[in-house]
């Protein structure tokens, strides 16, 4: 593998609340090949958007980092000044934010918020930076360019206003772009527009991608590489196409088995059993041991760090990964196999 | 949206739609053309008002004293002969004077106070709020009238005490507003886009809060100036011979039964200035929020 772009190891963040501390990443560690697409999956609340914050060092209120490092361009960026990490911002690393109606500024017209975007970081003058807006509106796509410019973003429609965002991001052609829940807040048809929009336009500036999504659909279209998250960690990462083929992490299996699919026969959805943890109050173990049928007794003490399996691109955190054979019925086929109880409960039968 | 001015270049666009969009202001409701015209006529005759004015407005004539309005005398005379619609024009002139430099200084200093404490967060908001409260709690006019008569009579002294008696309000304000902001995304995103903390408050809040705290001064114009005649009146604010309005009416007051015109005629000046600036101001308040503009040009696409 080549030299990675963005390379994260062992992020820890925490939450201060008024009530305790929620311990939101759990040792992250991340790499991102340059000009590849990382896609990050997980559930609400299993860490996708904090980690990407943290790497940003935009943590909102309460939230710091504990420990880790983030490697990019040859350095630490969590022990870059603060004038510094500006400059890394909006240039070389551009992020995309999930809901196109509130990230752009209410009262500034479009033309200069892109305008702002390239004069933040470079010296040019203004009519320059507006011919670069024209161009760039043009590019991602918006008929007209130069009518749009004056526009205030309520006169822009979502899609629109996601590829004003596009633009903006794309404006200094960063190395590095992370794109969170870009098409969430959007149609299903317009979606898919300004996915295939942003893949053409990060492979033209050659930057790298961070797709953050929970869809899976759109991760098996868009991402090189899917790292599946769960409760703050990373559980299993592997290549796209391996990843749908032989998941072997049971929570990964289980995201596979619950989502829902054409053609084949019609049978009802499968949901994961249980719900995730309490980030305040996360298990000694796996923390997914609790919702999972393969769990043996080491589940439930030691929280199985990530390590290759099947060939050095798959990684996996189990101590009992499902066999291939296993994940079409979901469960265990072994002959005397039963998931082992809590250490509690078996306290309580002997 | 009408494509009305699509290939002229960048300036003149602008220009036309600042004038459409001020068209459109004063088409929405016959209140604010009456609003906006009585505050164009009240700023003008502040401007040129000496020049118009028939008389020197401190000039003593007292042969021609406590004369009834007349083609000479359009508002009629004091009881020192001194032309009252004279000093009426020049009393606009002091009252737009005076609610600028009131609303001047306590809508940077509070509108500042406010979006740094919003901002900042913490225990310096929770100072600056509790200052705030502590002044608000006080009735505004007892506590300018008190601060008034403490520095001494002098329409200086009662500019400043209006200004420490608004001041807060616009903390307030632009405070609650910076709340609301400061969670929103575009922040966040501007951060994204490697924005520093001031070019954010400079940029992004301060545009945000600003059409708001416009609608304020609108609106507190009128009181300001309502204020500063009613201490001039008690005596607090403008001394003789200086034709503040609220000045002229305490002084054409105990005259009343003889000479009407004297204490009427500032009076209605005040009311209608007063008028003026609620109008437009009430008017500005439902118009400038641009989400709501922006319903109007949605339809039109």
């Amino acid at each position: 593998m080549r030299q990675p772009v963005l390379s994260v190891r062992d992020l820890v963040v925490r939450f201060s609340t008024g009530r305790g501390v929620v311990h939101a990443v759990n040792g992250v560690s991340l790499d991102v090949e340059p000009g590849g697409t990382l896609g990050l999956v997980g559930e609400s609340g299993s860490g996708k958007s904090v980690t990407s914050l943290a790497i940003m060092r935009l943590l909102p209120r309460g939230g710091r980092v504990v420990s880790g490092q983030v490697w990019f361009g040859g350095r630490d960026l969590l022990r870059l000044s603060a004038a510094e990490m500006r400059s890394v911002r909006g240039r070389e690393i551009a992020m995309i934010l999930q809901d196109p109606q509130s990230s752009l500024n209410p009262v500034l017209p479009v033309g200069e918020q892109i305008e702002e975007a390239i004069r933040a970081h470079e010296r040019v003058s203004r009519p320059a930076a507006r011919a670069r807006a024209v161009e760039l509106l043009g590019a991602v796509g918006i008929a007209r360019p130069e009518e749009q410019l004056g526009r205030f973003p309520h006169q822009l429609s979502g899609g629109m206003r996601q590829r004003v965002m596009i633009a903006i991001a794309l404006a200094l052609r960063p190395t590095l772009l992370i794109a969170d829940e870009p098409t969430t807040a959007l149609d299903v048809t317009v979606q898919a527009q300004v996915l295939e929009l942003l893949r053409d336009l990060t492979d033209e500036v050659g930057a790298a991608v961070v797709l953050i999504s929970h869809d899976l659909g759109i991760m098996a279209r868009m991402a090189g590489r899917i790292a599946v998250m769960y409760a703050g960690r990373v559980v299993e990462s592997a290549p796209t196409e391996e990843l749908f083929a032989r998941p072997r992490h049971p929570y990964t299996v289980g995201l596979l088995r619950s989502i829902p699919r054409i053609g084949g026969a019609r049978r009802a959805l499968v949901p994961i059993e249980g719900s995730p943890p309490d980030l305040e109050r996360l298990p000694e173990g796996c923390p997914f041991a609790p919702r999972c049928a393969w769990r043996i007794e080491a589940c439930w003490t030691q929280n199985p760090s990530l390590a290759t399996d099947d060939g050095p691109a798959h990684l996996v955190a189990c101590h009992d990964p499902a066999e291939p054979e296993e994940v079409g019925p979901g469960r265990p086929i072994r002959p005397g196999f039963a998931p082992a109880p809590p250490p509690g409960i078996r306290a309580g039968v002997a | 949206m009408i494509a009305g001015a699509v290939r002229d270049d960048a300036v003149p666009r602008r220009w036309r739609r600042a004038l459409r969009q001020t068209g459109g202001f004063l088409r929405a409701s016959r209140l604010n053309a009456l609003g906006a015209g009585i505050v164009a006529a009240v700023v003008l005759l502040a401007v040129f008002g000496r020049a118009l004015a028939p008389h020197d407005p401190n000039h003593l004539d007292l042969l021609a004293a406590l004369k009834p309005p007349s083609s000479a005398h359009w508002f009629g005379t004091d009881n020192l002969g001194r032309d009252l619609f004279s000093r009426v024009l020049a009393g606009a002139r002091i009252s737009v004077e005076v609610a600028v430099i009131i609303l001047g200084l306590s809508v940077a200093f509070g509108t500042l106070l406010g979006i740094v404490a919003g901002l900042v967060g913490g225990l310096l908001e929770e100072i600056v709020m509790r200052v705030t409260d502590l002044f608000l709690a006080f009735p505004a006019f007892i506590l300018a009238a008190a601060i008034a008569a403490t520095l001494g009579p002098s329409l200086n002294h009662t500019v400043l005490a209006l200004a420490v008696v608004f001041w807060p309000w616009y903390t307030r304000l632009a405070r609650g507003q910076v709340l609301a902001l400061r969670e929103r995304e575009f922040v966040l995103a501007a951060r994204v886009a490697g924005a520093g903390t001031m070019w954010i408050v400079l940029r992004h809040l301060l545009r945000n809060v600003l059409p708001i705290v416009v609608v304020q001064v609108s609106l507190d114009v009128g009181y300001a100036m309502l204020a500063t005649s009613a201490l001039s009146f008690l005596g607090l604010g403008a001394q003789p011979p200086t034709p503040e309005w609220g000045a002229i009416i305490t002084d054409g007051r105990s005259f009343i039964q003889t000479a009407w015109w004297w204490p009427t005629f500032p009076g209605i000046a005040l009311a209608v200035t007063v008028l003026g600036f609620n109008l437009l101001g009430d008017g500005l308040r439902d118009w400038i929020d641009p989400r709501l503009r922006g319903s109007l040009g949605g339809l039109q696409e």
